[in-house]
């Protein structure tokens, strides 16, 4: 199966062969270009200093948006506890205390004004149309009198 | 030997009489506090002012006046026919009122108001003109704050010259302002302002007669068989029982009366309100179940008047007026505190 070495020297001195070899050395010689090169430096320049720009900014960005983040969920923690706190005492029981105050306050000018007549809580109670809500009278208060 | 014995027995039952005496009087003292009464300075009173007090005991008119408040969401507007001789009142409405048909009189000693839907008569202390015996307490600094008294010349109303009354706080801003006739010490006009220096209430005669003829005695009673006579002790009682609170009052020998009773509910939850009076001073009493905060009590009460709290039996007492602390103190005792 092997082939000598003079069948393959006859095989390419063959005039096939032969015309093939003359139609390969007519073909023009082609100079090597590195504009490719040059541009793929370039690109890659270009990249590499987009890339030191992100690492930049992302080593500023990195711990303040993590600054950021805990500063949420601290304020959000105290936030609550807070809202629990004044649930609690604070918004409702200032409004009794204030109410209070204040009904005192006026029941006690309006006797100064009417004197002897109709007092307001008189002009009030029976006369006021009731409603369930905490600033209105109750229908206890039309029995109350 | 007998004489001897004789005095010997004697003197040791005057000794254990004596110790008997001052156990009662111990023992009645620790139940009834010293009240909170004190007369009225008079001196240095202005003279109009005094005739007007003691015109409230002696005038005698007849005549229409129209009325107005408006304190917050509180606000009305109406027309009074007044009829007065002394202590002696009568109070009724116009028939296109929408107090027509009730009538309020007042003998000096209680006052009645009937109301006719109801076919209700409410036996109330009587209110006299308290707020005259205010302006007094106001000028002496009673009420924790010192204001000036001035007097004026005023308009004429319904008819009659007028000379008036200004209560001024320390900055000159007017708080109160009376026109009184001069000769009989009526009172025939009244402003009041809040702090704004807003005129939140009035009253103003329209019409009136200071001279009227001898009225009959009838006309300041009132006797209806089949009415029900209810009190606001009566009221407080069923409201008690109703809304599930303690049954807590101050008695009448401490000098404050009951003047009325309801329930109002703040923030969701009932609350008890009792307001008594005590010559002119009125006294307002709470009962919460629940806590209050006392530091945003304060807050809101200012200097104004003095306030005590304190907790009893799963409630909250708080007691309100234009009194002293000494005063206050003893009323919670009366009412139970630290029993």
């Amino acid at each position: 199966m092997k082939q000598s070495n003079t069948e393959i020297d006859r095989k390419l001195s063959s005039p096939q062969q032969q015309s093939m070899a003359n139609l390969v050395r007519d073909l023009p010689e082609e100079t090597m270009s590195l504009s490719w090169r040059s541009s793929l430096n370039e690109k890659i320049l270009l990249e590499a200093s987009r890339k030191q720009k992100k690492r930049f900014v992302l080593r500023f960005v990195r711990p303040v948006a993590g600054l950021a983040t805990a500063s949420v969920f601290v304020f959000c923690f105290f936030a609550l506890k807070q809202g629990d706190l004044d649930s609690a005492s604070s918004p409702k029981r200032a409004g009794l205390e204030a109410s209070l105050v204040s009904f005192h306050r006026e029941n006690s000018t309006s006797f100064d004004v009417t004197g002897v007549g109709l007092s307001l809580p008189e002009a009030l109670n029976d006369h006021t149309v009731v409603k369930e809500s905490s600033s209105e009278w109750t229908e206890s208060d039309i029995e109350g009198l | 030997m007998d004489r001897v014995r004789y005095r010997g027995t004697l003197s040791r039952l005057a000794v254990s009489l004596l110790m008997a005496l001052t156990v009662i009087s111990a023992v009645s003292a620790q139940s009834r506090p010293r009240l909170p009464h004190d007369p009225i300075p008079l001196d240095g009173v202005p003279r109009l002012l005094l005739r007007a007090i003691r015109g409230a005991a002696t005038v005698r008119l007849h005549g229409v006046r129209t009325v107005e408040f408006h304190f917050g969401k509180n606000a009305d507007h109406h027309e009074e026919y007044v009829t007065r001789d002394g202590e002696f009142v009568r109070i009724e409405f116009p028939s296109n009122s929408k107090f027509s048909g009730q009538i309020i009189v007042e003998d000096g000693k209680e006052r009645r108001h009937y109301f006719p839907d109801k076919n209700e008569i409410r036996v109330l202390p009587p209110r006299r003109e308290e707020a005259l015996n205010k302006l007094i307490r106001l000028s002496k600094g009673g009420f924790g704050k010192r204001f000036q008294i001035k007097l004026g010349s005023g308009e004429k109303v319904a008819g009659y010259p007028t000379a008036t009354i200004s209560v001024e706080d320390s900055d000159g801003n007017v708080v109160d302002k009376i026109f009184i006739e001069p000769k009989t010490g009526a009172v025939l006009k009244r402003y009041i302002f809040d702090k704004a220096g807003t005129r939140v209430g009035m009253f103003e005669f329209q019409e009136v007669d200071l001279h009227p003829a001898r009225f009959s005695p009838e006309l300041f009673k009132i006797e209806r068989k089949g009415a029900k006579v209810v009190t606001p002790y009566d009221n407080l009682r069923r409201l008690a029982l109703k809304e599930g609170f303690e049954n807590v009052y101050l008695p009448r020998y401490t000098g404050y009366l009951l003047e009325w009773v309801k329930v109002q509910k703040e923030q969701g939850s009932p609350v008890l309100i009792q307001v008594y009076s005590c010559d002119e001073r009125k006294l307002t009493m709470f009962q919460i179940k629940g806590n209050l905060d006392q530091a945003q009590l304060n807050k809101f009460v200012r200097s104004e008047f003095k306030v005590k709290t304190w907790r009893m039996n799963g409630e909250t007492f708080v007691l309100m007026g234009g009194h002293d602390m000494e005063a206050l103190n003893h009323l919670a005792k009366v009412l139970g505190e630290g029993t």
